[in-house]
């Protein structure tokens, strides 16, 4: 069996020009391949290639440039943690470090419920059915740049719609976008429309696959509607829900798009997330050391969720 | 049926069915019809505070024409889709065998490959940008499309992997087997066999991480600076604020038109997408 | 059997390919990455310039006109791209670093002295640009453009700021002498605001209007940043501290709704929507006025740059070119600029905007666009008095001041106390604190 395949596979070798292999070794090589610990490791190269040079590397050099005084057009020199020790006593950092984990927290909690509420809402009987559940997924399948500038525009300072709304019943609307804690509200407000369809569509999958045969037991026993969602949905979403909020927490605690294209971080910086103020502090204003500092703040955060992450997966 | 079918029924299916539904179906996308009516206003109406922001009383198709002849708007969506098809297919290539490997072959290191992989979370890349940029220069890519083709990836394979070790997984071993027995390759079993089989997996990848890389910012943002090698979502937020003033009808058509291709896309696979969504969570 | 074995070839080769395509693209992306040009004797000459997007379309249009002119005759393939002002600092920065970029880069303020080492010396086109019949240039933007006694830059638009507002209006409202200082342009600020037509000042990151208005509230009322030996961070003094909290009055009193979120372009919409009565601007707004909304520009005319306790003082925008030192076609860069700043050329260049820009240089007060609309004259005159001052006063510019400059430490200074974020006294030291930073170093 292996010689005709040899045989082949040499005369298809040197009709590709590659007649330099000599029979033996691509003999070897093809051995080789059969073997599980020499294929899986094989396949695996390119992925593990690409990550090593594009993510391993970075991440590395990121953390050397958080050590040192890089400045753009200038080397920089190793400084050891002044980086961190001075971003720590920086107001705008702390403010942006209170930001970071206000808008985790809050948009998650509120995307949880949300998301729960539009899956029990959507796992009804009603008319186009299908046409409803693709549509409600669309916040969070359209770049977030051009939905947030839809957002820009509707919390605009002179033009908001909402304002327009409520002037009509008499309320004086709010600056979106430029009063004391509405910026933080606003952003929150717009990562709740994008994510919650996220949760809600995941809900609802799980939702589907609990067999009908529990809730026609549970109705026979007597439970109402808030009871079969109480002992019956729910507990069997949690590993559901694990997976989903921390994979949303990562997500929102590294947003990015969002904050740069509603508010910039401002008034004032005041609006910040780490994401934005590593690239005011890296970007614009030049300090490279400084920028990454602030960047590789958010990696415990990352690294607990992540591991929690994984414990669920395994767990599940 | 019929039977059932007094005006209080209705009344309390309206409630909880039709409105919540409603409500759900209106909330989510009412900014999208908001941008399409500002996207067809003109300027008198635009910036009139007494004009309703609802409706539009002479639309004009003004701003989709001045993005298409006075900007870049073809070119950046031209960029968009290169290096997004180039992306997601780079990371699918990848993603294929690697997801085989882990859910099919034993060797050893395979559960810790697969983890180290998901683990590239831990370094989103807000995280990642600043380095990335000095990576990228010292490459000479700097303000290539080809940077974000090869950065891109980085992202997208993780996800890609995880779910196809997923799909890999559930096919039965049954057919592979057989062909093995048959003399086939291992190689040979994966290509000829598992992956056809898994092709619904390899769309649900594709279209996810076309929309990732689509959807992608701080990369294109910062790696690319030259107008015309710009992507759709950078561009859109960086070019069209003009004379003093941010072209709002041009920035809502621009952004309407810039999720069509993703739109479309979704909406001819929304199953397959929903299915790459959930897979990871439901079935863990 | 013949079908597993073509199976086994397309995998194998399957797998070779993928190795290759993700090894081929890594390996040789760098040559691709770097533009290869034609064999040196075919070689066509190529230009490529970033300039912001100025805020008048036409004179942009005007500039493309010159540049491509001049391309065709020399030869030069000129490339002109743009970049909406507040991105154009991160876009230098990136070229900066990756040693790669456009050739030509029009700055603005005293970036010159923020990365004075990343640029070409260009004493010989100012030479050549300053022989008669044009003459040197004024004194504050040739500070900006003279790094450490050497020219690298090549000064090109001063873009003077005045106060638009609406004549009728302010009849209406009983406002009938126009405001010379900050304290009479409060009594008829809270006057306005009484009448429902208030005023609106930008107090937001962005890289125009705000700084505009803020440095020059400053120095007008006695802060200043750093002292005049450019080191000794000068801001927590009683004048600025008086400062903040007479800016916090203007908030309360004056000013309309949202405008610590205002960038550059919200005044504008705001005038032009007819909320506003007044705002300090470029002419951009009264020009948007009379093309399309020219009942507005009917009833609007211009004031000059108030004075403060402390005398009158502006701070404006100044554009410059500079010439990379990575770029490969200095020469050719030379030559476009000396072109672009031929006295004919500007005047056109000038013309095309009626007003919105001046000249570096007192020579381009004679020219005829000062013309054409007796409303813009408080532009020139703005120029003319020698009002204004860079950001770093009185200190000369520097790249501290410049750093300062983008990390808008002084509109913050304000933005925080009116926000509420900060007590007025510590808005003045979280204000001292970041500069102390920043001038250490």
């Amino acid at each position: 069996m292996t010689r005709p395949k040899g045989t082949l596979l040499l005369k298809a070798a040197a009709g590709e020009g590659v007649a330099a292999f000599p029979r033996a070794g691509l003999r070897a090589v093809a051995g080789l391949l059969e073997q599980d610990r020499f294929l899986g490791p094989a396949l695996m190269v390119p992925a593990l290639a690409g990550l090593l040079l594009f993510v391993a590397y970075p991440f590395v050099y990121g953390i050397w440039l958080a050590l040192s005084d890089s400045y753009v057009g200038r080397a920089g020199s190793f400084v050891g943690l002044q980086n961190f020790v001075q971003q720590f006593r920086d107001d705008i950092f702390q403010k942006t470090l209170a930001n970071t984990f206000e808008y985790t927290i809050v948009a998650c909690v509120f995307k949880f419920i949300f998301g729960l509420g539009m899956a029990a809402a959507l796992n009804q009987r009603y008319p186009l059915k299908r046409f409803v559940q693709a549509a409600v997924l669309l916040p969070w399948i359209i770049p977030t740049v051009l939905s947030t500038l839809a957002w820009l525009w509707m919390f605009d300072s002179t033009f908001s719609v909402f304002n327009y709304v409520l002037k009509r019943v008499g309320i004086e609307g709010p600056m979106w976008l430029g009063e004391r804690h509405w910026p933080m509200i606003s952003l929150i407000i717009v990562n709740i429309w994008r994510g919650t369809p996220f949760f809600g569509v995941c809900f609802l999958a799980g939702m589907q696959t609990i067999p009908e045969e529990l809730y026609e037991a549970a109705r026979i026993d007597g439970a109402g509607s808030w009871q079969k969602f109480w002992h019956i949905t729910f507990p069997l979403l949690i590993p559901v829900t694990t997976v989903v909020m921390l994979l949303s927490i990562i997500l929102t605690f590294a947003d990015f798009q969002l904050i740069y294209v509603l508010t910039r971080g401002g008034p004032a910086n005041s609006s910040n997330v780490l994401g934005t103020l590593a690239y005011w502090v890296g970007i614009y204003a030049g300090n490279l050391g400084g920028g990454a500092a602030v960047s590789l703040t958010m990696f415990p955060v990352l690294a607990v969720v992540i591991l929690l992450t994984l414990l669920a997966l395994r767990r599940g | 049926m019929l039977r059932g079918f007094t005006i209080r029924r209705v009344g309390g299916r309206t409630l909880t069915v039709y409105l919540p539904v409603v409500f759900i179906v209106l909330v989510m996308l009412f900014p999208f019809y908001w941008m399409l009516v500002t996207s067809l206003k003109p300027i008198q109406e635009l910036y009139n505070k007494q004009a309703s922001p609802f409706t539009v009383l002479q639309p004009t198709l003004a701003h989709y024409r001045y993005l298409f002849d006075k900007t870049l708007y073809l070119t950046w969506l031209k960029n968009t889709l290169i290096i997004t098809m180039g992306s997601t297919l780079i990371s699918i290539a990848v993603s294929i065998p690697a997801g085989y490997a882990l859910a099919r072959l034993r060797f050893p290191g395979a559960a810790t490959l697969g983890w180290l992989i998901f683990v590239t979370y831990l370094v989103p890349p807000t995280l990642l940008f600043i380095p990335m940029m000095q990576l990228v220069s010292a490459l000479g890519l700097t303000d290539t499309i080809w940077a974000l083709i090869l950065v891109y990836p980085t992202f997208l394979t993780p996800f890609g992997t995880w779910l196809l070790t997923g799909y890999f997984r559930a096919i039965p071993r049954d057919m592979e087997e057989c062909a093995l027995v048959d003399g086939c390759t291992k190689t040979g079993a994966m290509v000829r066999i598992a992956m056809p089989l898994a092709i619904p997996g390899i769309l649900s990848v594709f279209i996810f991480a076309f929309t990732l890389s689509w959807n992608e910012f701080i990369y294109a943002l910062t790696l690319v600076s030259d107008a015309s090698l710009k992507t759709v979502p950078v561009a859109v937020q960086a070019e069209l604020i003009m004379a003093d003033a941010h072209m709002w009808g041009e920035i809502m058509a621009a952004g309407l038109l810039g999720s069509i291709p993703v739109a479309l896309i979704y909406s001819f696979f929304v199953d397959y997408f929903v299915a790459g969504m959930t897979a990871g969570a439901v079935k863990g | 059997m013949a079908k597993v074995r073509l199976g086994q070839l397309v995998s194998r080769r399957d797998l070779l390919k993928r190795a290759a395509v993700t090894a081929g693209a890594v390996a040789s992306a760098p040559i691709l990455g770097v533009c290869s040009p034609a064999p040196a004797a075919v070689k066509e000459r190529e230009l490529h310039i970033l300039q912001w997007v100025n805020f008048v379309r036409e004179m942009d249009e005007e500039f493309i006109r010159q540049a491509e002119g001049w391309g065709k005759a020399n030869k030069v393939k000129v490339k002109v791209e743009r970049i909406g002002g507040s991105d154009l600092q991160p876009r230098m920065a990136a070229s900066v670093q990756a040693k790669t970029g456009p050739d030509i880069i029009g700055i603005q303020a005293n970036w010159a002295w923020l990365y004075a080492d990343s640029l070409v010396d260009v004493g010989d086109v100012v030479e050549a640009v300053t022989k008669a019949p044009v003459g040197s240039f004024y004194d504050d933007i040739a500070m900006q453009a003279k790094v450490k006694g050497v020219w690298k830059a090549v000064p090109y638009w001063y873009n003077p700021g005045t106060y638009v507002y609406r004549t009728d209006w302010f009849k209406e409202a009983g406002v009938t002498t126009l405001p010379k200082t900050y304290d009479e342009f409060y009594k008829a600020g809270v006057t306005m605001k009484k009448y429902g037509k208030p005023f609106g000042q930008a107090m937001g990151h962005s890289f125009s209007d705000p700084n505009t208005f803020w440095y020059a509230f400053l120095w007008s009322h006695g802060g200043k940043e750093v002292g005049e030996d450019g080191k000794t961070v000068a801001i927590n003094s009683k004048e600025t501290l008086a400062a903040v909290e007479r800016a916090i009055e203007f908030f309360d009193n004056v000013w309309t709704r949202g405008v610590l979120s205002w960038d550059d372009s919200s005044n504008n919409r705001a005038y032009l929507a007819e909320e506003l009565s007044c705002t300090l601007n470029g002419a951009s707004i009264y020009f948007v006025a009379r093309k399309d909304f020219p009942k507005i520009a009917q009833n609007s005319d211009h004031f000059g740059i108030l004075a403060g306790p402390a005398g009158r003082y502006g701070q404006v925008l100044f554009g410059h070119h500079v010439i990379m030192n990575y770029s490969k076609n200095v020469a050719v860069a030379k030559d476009f600029l000396k072109y672009v700043m031929q006295p004919d050329n500007y005047s056109k260049w000038l013309q095309s905007g009626g007003g919105y820009m001046v000249g570096p240089s007192p020579y381009h007060e004679k020219d005829p666009v000062w013309k054409t609309d007796t409303k813009v004259l408080p532009f020139l005159e703005a120029v003319s008095s020698k009002v204004f001052r860079w950001p770093g006063w009185p200190g000369p510019p520097s790249t501290q001041a410049s750093e300062a400059l983008v990390r808008y430490i002084i509109v913050d200074l304000f933005a925080k106390a009116c926000s509420g974020e900060f007590k007025p006294i510590d808005s003045v030291n979280w204000a001292e604190r970041q500069l102390k930073g920043i001038y250490k170093g």
